[in-house]
């Protein structure tokens, strides 16, 4: 079976087989305990392996590909909150097992590390190619991921309390709290999009600010939860981006957004149908899900 | 050789949280000697931490951002096409004198400490209004607490991903552009391409509007391509390819119109 994706033939993991990632810190290999490297620290040299078998002929028969186009591997990492991404040497795709590795210097990674194992074109064949086989360098014919946690982030929202009178906001002493968006981008991490404040000038939000354990300030929160969900879902409907049947990163946006749709109904399409006719149908069934979650 | 890494201190959310709220209220000069007097005792720093910069490190580095400062200005408000020149002369600064790993730059507590602490006088010279009326300092919050958005972490990170001579060259908009979508640009090859090459173009449609249609090409295409493998020409190949057809795109529209 072949699969084309936006726009040429790429691989499934029948051709491509037996992926599997191996760490090592400081040139000591060894393994992630729960998904992270318990040894870790800012000063620790941690280098990536990725061994992973193909059979080049039927790759090359799969993408219908000339034999002097030429591919290559590439393991890339990227870390949350750092917005950098760090690829390995590029190695020359050959029949059968191959080792792909990348080491990662002191000091260049923290929080989250998310690997990829990608399989390009690095060299396209100098003959016409029809139909969708890859031909462009770069084109990416073969991807997948791992996750390392080398620092715990916890995943807890950014909260700030926030005078709501100095951003214009007029009776700021009855306003609770402002979810806002920092970024539309379905890729980035859901807390460094989010950003929730809450008001210093209303008095009844004390509570929730200074003493979150009081039942008042637990009222609050419930309310704020189901709020939040909300607007979630909100934004999740008019996103004009969000696919539901994409994979986004762990922890992004995007997979908060589709999380959020899943929960009310089967597709986007769905819920957005089922909002257009009686949205707060929708809402009520959101308020019995989140308050269902608590109980 | 393996650099050598300083560890700065750092400050929590609901200490800066704290500091901005003990401070708000002070005239700029008594911030400022605040700030003159800030010290490490006490301080949090990385757990692991190996070098730890010191007062008198952190004295330094201040005093030369304050006489940069000064050179523009500082303490009076100048325009803000100033700031962002002043902003230029402190990626230089940042990239000579602040010895500090992406690890720790990804970390916005120690940039809570720069912001508030170190030089809180400078942050809100650059940001911040005194509002006369409630008698207080006003400023965008993100520009305290947003790892992205911050007053000093945002430039440290320009400095490291596009290099002091670029980034000194693309205006807060431009930067913008390129540095806040980390699902695109995150390859500093590839940010300085692009950057490099909007600068090229032809400035009746420069105004990032170009910009921002080529980052949709690229979205676009970068769902089944990998700029990683490119070599350095290939890669301006590449960026130059999407950004003709994002300008003749503005042209026409522009012609159109």
């Amino acid at each position: 079976m072949k699969y084309v994706s936006l726009g040429h033939l790429v691989l499934d993991e029948r051709i491509v087989r037996d992926v599997e990632w191996e760490f090592s810190l400081d040139g000591q290999v060894t393994r992630s305990v729960d998904g992270a490297l318990p040894e870790w620290n800012y000063f620790s040299t941690v280098g990536v392996s990725c061994t992973v078998i193909v059979d080049m002929d039927e790759a090359r028969r799969a993408l219908e590909v000339a034999n002097d186009l030429q591919f290559a591997w590439l393991v890339v990492a990227k870390c949350k909150p750092s917005p950098v991404a760090i690829p390995s040497q590029p190695i020359r795709l050959v029949d059968g097992r191959q080792e792909i590795s990348l080491t990662l210097p002191p000091g260049s990674i923290s929080g989250q590390l998310d690997l990829e194992l990608l399989l390009t074109v690095a060299s396209p064949s100098k003959f016409h190619i029809d139909g969708f086989a890859p031909s462009k360098i770069g084109q990416t014919v073969f991807r997948t991921s791992s996750k390392l946690v080398l620092e715990g982030n916890a995943g807890q929202l950014p909260l700030l309390p926030v005078s709501f009178a100095d951003h214009g906001i007029q009776h700021p002493e009855s306003s609770l709290w402002w979810l806002r968006f920092l970024t539309r981008d379905l890729e980035e991490s859901a807390n460094s999009a989010l950003w929730l404040w809450l008001n210093t000038d209303n008095p009844e939000m004390e509570p929730l600010i200074e003493q979150s354990d009081t039942t008042i300030s637990l009222i609050w929160l419930q309310f704020l939860q189901i709020d939040f969900v909300r607007q979630l879902l909100s934004e999740a409907l008019r996103h004009p981006d969000l696919d539901t049947t994409y994979t986004y990163p762990d922890g992004s946006l995007g997979e908060l957004l589709t999380g959020v749709i899943k929960l009310v109904g089967p597709s986007l399409q769905s819920v957005q149908a089922e909002h257009q006719d009686d949205p707060g149908r929708v809402e009520a069934k959101l308020q019995a899900l989140v308050n269902g979650a608590r109980l | 050789m393996t650099p050598v890494f300083f560890c700065y201190p750092r400050i929590t959310l609901a200490q800066a949280v704290q500091d901005w709220t003990a401070i708000r209220e002070l005239p700029l000069v008594q911030i400022q000697k605040i700030c003159d007097n800030i010290t490490i005792v006490g301080a949090e720093f990385y757990p692991f931490a190996e070098i730890r910069s010191e007062n008198s490190e952190l004295h330094f580095l201040r005093q030369k951002i304050v006489e940069i400062a000064k050179s523009y200005g500082y303490p009076n408000q100048i325009s803000s096409r100033l700031k962002v020149t002043f902003e230029g002369e402190l990626l230089k600064i940042f990239q000579e004198e602040v010895a500090m790993s992406p690890a720790e730059a990804s970390n916005m507590n120690v940039w809570h400490f720069f912001n508030l602490r170190l030089l809180a006088d400078i942050t809100l010279w650059r940001f911040g209004y005194f509002d006369t009326e409630k008698n207080r300092w006003s400023i965008n919050e993100e520009r305290l607490y947003m790892l992205n958005r911050n007053m000093f972490g945002r430039i440290w990170w320009r400095g490291y991903i596009l290099g002091p001579e670029l980034a000194s060259q693309l205006s807060e908009d431009e930067t913008v552009q390129i540095l806040e979508r980390p699902s695109l640009y995150a390859y500093p090859s590839f940010a300085k391409a692009v950057g490099t090459r909007y600068l090229t173009s032809p400035s009746k449609i420069r105004a990032t509007r170009v910009l921002r249609d080529a980052s949709k090409r690229f979205t676009r295409r970068m769902a089944v391509l990998s700029v990683f493998i490119m070599q350095e020409s290939q890669l301006t190949h590449f960026v130059d390819e999407v950004f003709n057809e994002a300008e003749s795109a503005m042209l026409t529209t522009l012609r159109d119109s």
